[in-house]
């Protein structure tokens, strides 16, 4: 049975808190009195924003489509539950299965960098933004820049996996 | 049948056939980058409502003339916090996202309006990041303006950032407080689980995930923040914008063909014709010509550019101070001057000097950059040029000044 990062049947679980506990908000104490005005104050906050957004408060800025910034925020969740973190699953759990021990904590993190990366290029790399009559906005050549950055990410990697099986072979020859 | 009671009746959908359970998914994960998520947001929300005080001012707000550098430092810090939030933010929701399968979906309506409330969170805070860096390349295709809807959901996400502050805080400092037990420790991290092939075939230890994300959030930061920082400009890879690269050394926002008003200000016959006035509460109305202007005292400053998406630049600037003008005028000492631009109908085609930044020896009229007269994309033939202010507000093409 493989768990959703990746590891196969292995040692168990330690018993620290999981952030999965069912049990979670059974066991959760009432919520004290800063807390609950916390909250409140918290809500009011979320009710400012959807009454601005819904043009009821005519101070601050100017009003938006409230319809299409709630098919926003719950297309951006859903996008994130239902593509991009199976997705992420999935390498996970390649990774797990398929790569030897030494490597697959530095792939692993070589993964994490670069998917950052690659996100945060993306508007610049994609050219929906480029105006061709100025030369200032998304200038350069994007996908050779990262390319360059991801080359630094991936050789870090590599000197650190040649580290990690050369060095204590070295170590135990001395 | 009560409400917590019925919904516990609602029967658990068949299992997906996947564990959910990891080293690295502990309340005290979700804690630690709750408490790095929860600083990140702080800064943006805080520079980003500076911001918006700055450009929508109340009649309460007066914003300052010094540091010169001031809008550059907060409007830099929440571009590249924001930046650096995402491999945080992404993080964050792999370390909680067992807790969207829980079962039943609410335990009480206390329960339920948490759930809501981190709904709001998590779409807002992945809308907020995404629109965010979208916008820094000009890619906008929510459909929607981007400064109202950018402020609105900060306003819900941050709301609901402190909702979700009040429910789990105290687990938070539980976990953080904890010292691991014995017994309790990542198996993980065991010294020969590293050295070795581990028969538990994790991905990553939990001290190599925070590590990995760590350094994923550095790397973001450090090859976009030379947009603003001189020091790491080099490293500026992924900006979309460079200081250096634009009409005369410096980067342009909106050309004057794209402003419509190319007509009124390239050529030398229309240069000729134009015509700066000072109005509104004067002693006496002006009306100016270039000459008149170049006859004038002209002062050479150095002044950044500062761009509300981030990237911000330094030029030498030379022209006349507005407060020169106001007193020729007759103007009030507590005047404030709302400056006009030939690009009449435009969303920034307008912008105010408080009483502060009227009077301020360093806002000026510019008509030269680097020593060469003003490219028609930088504002050609008059722009303003001022200490601690937006680049929106640096109004190009100026035709009028108001004073009110």
């Amino acid at each position: 049975m493989t768990d959703v990062t990746g590891h196969a049947d292995g040692p168990a679980s330690p018993p620290a808190a999981h952030a999965d506990a069912d049990a979670d908000a059974d066991a959760r104490p009432p919520l004290s009195w800063p807390a609950r005005v916390l909250a409140l104050a918290g809500w009011g906050v979320v009710v400012l924003g959807a009454l601005g957004a819904s043009d009821r408060i005519e101070h601050f800025a100017g009003p938006v489509p409230w319809r299409r910034v709630a098919m926003w925020f719950i297309g951006a969740a859903l996008t994130h539950d239902l593509v991009i973190a199976p997705l992420v699953t999935l390498v996970a759990i390649a990774v797990g299965r398929l790569l030897p021990g030494l490597v697959r904590g530095p792939v692993a993190g070589g993964l994490i960098a670069s998917g950052c990366l690659v996100a945060v290029s993306y508007p610049r790399l994609s050219g929906f933004g480029a105006l061709p009559t100025n030369s200032s906005i998304n200038p350069g050549n994007a996908a050779r820049d990262l390319l360059v950055v991801l080359g630094v990410v991936w050789l870090t990697v590599a000197v650190t996996v040649l580290v990690r099986t050369v060095g204590p072979r070295i170590a135990s020859r001395s | 049948m009560n409400l917590p009671t019925a919904l516990r009746s609602i029967p658990r959908p068949a299992a997906t056939g996947l564990r959910t359970e990891s080293p690295l998914r502990t309340d005290r994960m979700a804690a630690g980058l709750g408490i790095a998520l929860g600083v990140t947001f702080t800064i943006c929300f805080v520079t980003g409502i500076i911001s918006h005080l700055i450009q929508d001012p109340p009649s309460w707000f007066l914003w300052p003339t010094r540091p010169v550098n001031g809008y550059r430092i907060t409007q830099g810090l929440h571009v590249a916090t924001g930046m650096a939030t995402i491999p945080l933010l992404l993080a964050k929701l792999w370390v909680v996202l067992p807790k969207l399968f829980r079962w039943p979906p609410a335990r009480g309506v206390s329960d339920a309006a948490s759930r809501v409330s981190d709904g709001i969170l998590v779409g807002g805070g992945l809308f907020l990041v995404f629109s965010g860096t979208a916008n820094l390349a000009r890619w906008r295709p929510w459909g929607f303006g981007f400064t109202s809807g950018h402020f609105w959901s900060a306003l819900l996400a941050y709301g609901a950032l402190l909702v979700h502050v009040a429910y789990r805080g105290a687990t938070t400092r539980r976990e953080l407080r904890r010292a691991p037990a014995p017994g309790t420790t990542d198996p993980t991290e065991a010294p020969e689980v590293v050295a070795s092939p581990s028969p538990a075939r994790h991905a990553l230890t939990r001290r190599g995930f925070i590590t990995a994300v760590g350094l994923a959030s550095a790397a973001v930061t450090v090859t976009t923040v030379g947009q603003t920082l001189p020091l790491l400009r080099r490293l500026n890879l992924l900006g979309p914008r460079r200081p250096e690269v634009g009409v005369q050394g410096l980067p342009v926002n909106q050309t004057a063909d794209g402003a419509g008003v190319l007509d009124q200000v390239e050529s030398d016959a229309a240069v000729a014709d134009y015509r700066l006035t000072v109005t509104g509460r004067v002693e006496t109305e002006l009306e100016l010509t270039l000459d008149d202007l170049r006859a004038m005292p002209q002062v050479t400053e150095e002044l950044p550019i500062a761009c509300v998406e981030g990237w911000s630049a330094s030029a030498r600037w030379s022209g006349v101070q507005v407060r020169e003008l106001l007193a020729r005028a007759g103007a009030p000492d507590d005047s404030e001057v709302l400056v006009v631009s030939l690009e009449e109908t435009a969303l920034y085609s307008t912008s105010m000097l408080n009483r502060l930044q009227a009077a301020d020896e360093l806002t000026l009229l510019a008509l030269d950059i680097d020593g060469e007269p003003l490219h028609v994309d930088h504002g050609r033939p008059v722009r303003l040029i001022g200490a601690n202010r937006p680049g929106v507000q640096q109004t190009k093409w100026v035709t009028r000044l108001e004073v009110r």
